[in-house]
């Protein structure tokens, strides 16, 4: 049983860590809008294409 | 005036083709549905991006974006490199993708921030000020833009409250399962030693929970304290104070009877039925754009005989303005020089464009299609004229809780008190009289406060209400209140207008009237009608669309608004337009169909070769609809504008009551005379007897702002939108009965359990939350169990369209 004396601290970091993770994320209004992530997958894609190439031609 | 050469050489195909990106249908000549698909395909095929003039783009001046006294309104001080702006027409991916592209185009660009729900654009520059190059390059793509005043935003974004609200529920839901866990564990047996200590870190974790996460409970308790009135959140936090300092009490006593598990949960449970209520609410009940995007719409005004741009909210009374291609009216005003083509579809939900002249008098809401040399001078301002009106109305009406539940919200208050002196008077008399221990008739107080409050029985009806308008919604109905459900539960009469309503309200091509045109002159018009925008001359096309096979060279096409279309195609000058007093060949036989129908003749050398008919058709399945309605109680009649022996007839056929050749004013007088009535009409003609009646009910708007003039919009073709909409009603009201009867029930059992030992503190704990979850299940299960079927009004299908001849004008 002395193992939970270790889990339990453990357990209370993973909380608080879970919880900054979560207040972060809203306060940064990753939930406000749910619509244009969806739409921005491939600007995404089109960005890393980019930085690949200019990657490719620099080496 | 509009002329251009129409190359004969190529097929109707190519002409009719659909988004070569996307595959949607687009407009004739155009290979692209939106400007976005165009840029993400010429990316794809490895062409350099270019900001070209797109033909939608009114070329606006945008000059005043680089005055910094004005664009002091639309940035903060503390950062003005920063703007928000109002873009129309974002449609996919492409367009976001577009958007995002911007920097490419505008060199000082810091960052771009699309927000597609809100169809917001956040504009951040490396430099402050001059934002006229940012907002004509979003234009040239082909987008609608306003910038947005400051004081508007802050308006739009009031998720603040939502946020805060997420964080405390996080922070409850964190600790809560933690607790619980914790709970468990001690529950199921464990040294005395080792189960202190949970209590303690059980204890340390309540913490966060008591300070912020039942900050709500603690501030509404204190102000109706204040207010020396009670609402639900006293019991709560009574409960809360009481069972905390207990617990806390009998912590530093080292004894085990602490029910942080209980608090926690508690707090959870409570604020995650909030949050759920808050976010439907705010997703489904916003306030209007529509008066912020024309108040911040920049006009430009002639003072002086010199030319300023201002806001269209500054406007004053007989100023002489004039306005861009595909801006908003956004005051009533007078044309005092020139003419063009006005868009009223807002306003009257008609899709024929309206010409204007010197002396019309036009009304805010409309939107300028063409004669943009036009000048305008203003007749009443911004905030008096009609549009405003309708919409502030509507903003306010929304806010205003529903009758229904604004009756629960007060029994649910009464409980509360009722339950309040209930409790104190266990804990004070319980002793004295029933010489209970004080530990006991504690117990047994705060059992009955958490047991009894009416929680699920305060936010039941608003729940069932925001799922009645989000499944409206999802059903393109827009409902501008909850109270609607009732009224239309209520009604006894219901109103339909004819034309538009129960008849499809805009004309597609019928046949020829007269002549029997071969197939050259039935290709010749269809090559002259194809490069038009009008209504009349789309439903052509599309009826040959598929007949036609190649298409003669039209040489100086032409077209006059309001008069017709011309050309030469093979030395021929042929024409479409209008029939002058005289050149009439229609027989006495046909004279009435005639009169009906919407007609243009075809002429080659100025000699009438053929009348293009156009009708407009009835709906299918208006016959189930109103038996529907005959079978819950409600009488129907039918209102219109002219006056037909297939009115009659289709009166007969439907067994209602039918009333003809009405103007805007005697139909009002009709509904007037009616108590709980619902009228049903497609826009301003009928916008009378809509305010007069008891529900206004508008169909078939061609945009969801016709929300604003009415109670409900059923955006939606054919009338099955309508049959929806009472059937939705029922529903609502079958599972607020239902709801309601088990939310008072289970509080009154428990209640009495509570009162008389049955159920410690710990127990009701998790009954109460448990019942606030089993009212928000009851509500989602009747919601979803009283879903009627759909095909309902298939059965027997007696559409009655095709034994009618249909009927034209407009009712």
């Amino acid at each position: 049983m002395t193992i939970l004396y270790l889990m339990i601290p453990c357990t209370l970091i993973l909380v608080a860590a879970f919880v900054a993770a979560f207040i972060w994320a809203n306060e940064s209004d990753q939930f406000d809008d749910l619509e244009t992530p969806a739409f921005k997958i491939l600007i995404d894609e089109q960005n890393v294409t980019q930085k690949d190439s200019e990657e490719t031609e620099n080496v | 005036m509009h002329t251009q050469d129409i190359r004969g050489d190529t097929t109707v195909e190519e002409r009719m083709a659909q988004c070569v990106h996307c595959g949607e249908p687009c407009a004739m000549g155009e290979s692209f549905c939106c400007a976005g698909c165009q840029a993400v395909h010429s990316l794809l095929n490895n062409t350099p991006l270019q900001l070209v003039h797109s033909p939608k783009a009114s070329q606006r001046n945008w000059n005043y974006l680089d005055n910094d006294s004005i664009l002091g309104e639309y940035v903060a001080s503390s950062n003005p490199q920063l703007l928000f702006l109002s873009v129309e027409g974002i449609e996919c991916t492409s367009c976001v993708e577009l958007l995002y592209r911007l920097p490419d185009f505008v060199s000082d660009l810091d960052t771009i921030e699309v927000d597609v729900s809100r169809s917001l654009l956040k504009v951040q520059k490396s430099e402050p000020g001059a934002f006229s190059k940012v907002a004509e390059a979003i234009e040239r793509l082909g987008y609608r833009v306003e910038p947005l005043l400051l004081e508007d935003y802050d308006k739009q974004n009031n998720s603040q409250h939502l946020k805060k609200l997420r964080n405390q529920f996080a922070i409850a839901a964190a600790c809560a399962g933690n607790i619980m866990l914790l709970a468990v564990s001690a529950y199921a047996g464990m040294p005395e030693d080792l189960e202190l200590i949970f209590h303690w870190i059980s204890g340390l974790l309540i913490l966060p929970v008591l300070y912020y996460s039942a900050r709500p409970f603690w501030v509404n308790a204190l102000r109706a304290y204040k207010q020396k009135r009670v609402n639900m959140d006293v019991p709560i936090a009574l409960t809360l104070a009481f069972g905390s300092i207990f617990s806390f009490f009998n912590l530093v006593r080292g004894s085990s009877n602490v029910y942080f598990d209980s608090i926690a949960m508690l707090v959870f449970l409570l604020l995650g039925s909030r949050l759920l209520l808050v976010s439907i609410r705010k997703h489904f009940i916003g306030s209007s754009q529509l008066t912020d995007r024309l108040k911040n719409q920049m006009v430009k005004v002639i003072q002086n005989g010199s030319p300023k741009i201002v806001p269209s909210g500054d406007l004053k009374k007989k100023d002489i303005f004039s306005l861009s291609l595909d801006q908003t009216f956004p005051v009533n005003c007078k044309v005092e020089q020139g003419s063009g083509f006005i868009d009223p579809s807002l306003l009257t939900g008609e899709s024929l464009p309206k010409v204007f002249n010197v002396g019309d008098v036009i009304q805010a809401g409309m939107r300028l299609r063409s004669g943009e040399a036009g000048l305008f001078s203003v007749v009443s301002e911004f905030n008096q004229s009609e549009l405003y009106n309708y919409i502030s109305n509507v903003d306010r009406q929304v806010k205003k809780p529903s009758l229904m539940s604004f009756a629960t919200d007060r029994a649910a208050k009464i409980f509360t008190l009722a339950i309040l002196c209930l409790g104190l008077g266990v804990i004070v008399l319980g002793p004295l009289i029933f010489s209970l221990s004080i530990e006991e008739a504690l117990f047994r107080g705060l059992a009955l406060f958490v047991v009894a409050c009416p929680c699920g029985l305060a936010f039941a009806i608003p729940l069932i209400e925001s799922l009645g308008l989000n499944r409206a919604a999802k059903a393109n109905i827009y409902i501008r209140g909850a109270d609607v459900f009732e009224k239309i539960n209520q009604s006894s009469h219901v109103f339909f207008d004819k034309t538009g309503t129960l008849t499809k309200g805009h004309h597609s091509f019928f046949k020829f009237l007269f002549g029997k045109p071969n197939k050259k002159q039935i290709a010749n018009i269809f090559a002259l009608e194809s490069p038009s925008q009008h209504p009349l001359a789309r439903s052509y096309v599309n009826h040959f669309y598929s007949s036609v096979e190649q298409l003669p060279y039209v040489a100086n096409w032409e077209e006059m608004p309001g008069q017709g279309i011309s050309g030469v195609i093979d030395g021929i000058k042929v024409s479409i337009r209008k029939l002058m007093p005289g050149e009439n060949p229609i027989s006495s036989e046909d004279a009435a169909e005639f009169q009906l129908q919407q007609n243009v003749g075809y002429f080659e050398d100025d000699k009438l070769v053929t009348i293009l008919t156009f009708k407009d058709e009835w709906h299918e399945q208006v016959k189930p609809l109103v038996d529907a309605l005959k079978a819950d109680h409600k009488t129907v009649s039918l209102l219109s504008g002219d006056v037909s022996d297939n009115l009659i007839e289709f009166a007969n056929i439907l067994s209602v009551e039918a009333v003809g050749d009405l103007g805007p004013d005697e139909k009002r007088q009709m509904v007037a005379k009616t108590s709980h009535s619902i009228m049903i009409g497609d826009g301003f003609n009928d916008m009378s007897a809509l305010k007069e009646a008891g529900l206004g009910v508008a169909v078939q708007g061609s945009l969801p702002e016709n929300l604003k003039h009415v109670d409900v919009l059923v955006d939606r073709e054919g009338v099955r939108g309508i049959a929806d909409l009472f059937s939705l009603a029922r529903q609502v009201r079958t599972s607020n009965k239902s709801v309601l009867t088990f939310s008072g029930l289970y509080n009154i059992a428990l209640g009495g359990l509570a009162l008389t030992g049955f159920i410690n503190p710990l127990a009701a704990a998790i009954f109460m939350p448990l019942s606030s979850i089993s009212v928000l299940l009851l509500s989602l299960y009747f919601m979803r169990k009283h879903k009627e079927n759909p095909k309902a009004l298939d059965k027997g299908s007696l559409s009655v369209g095709p034994q009618l001849t249909p009927v034209g004008g407009h009712g």
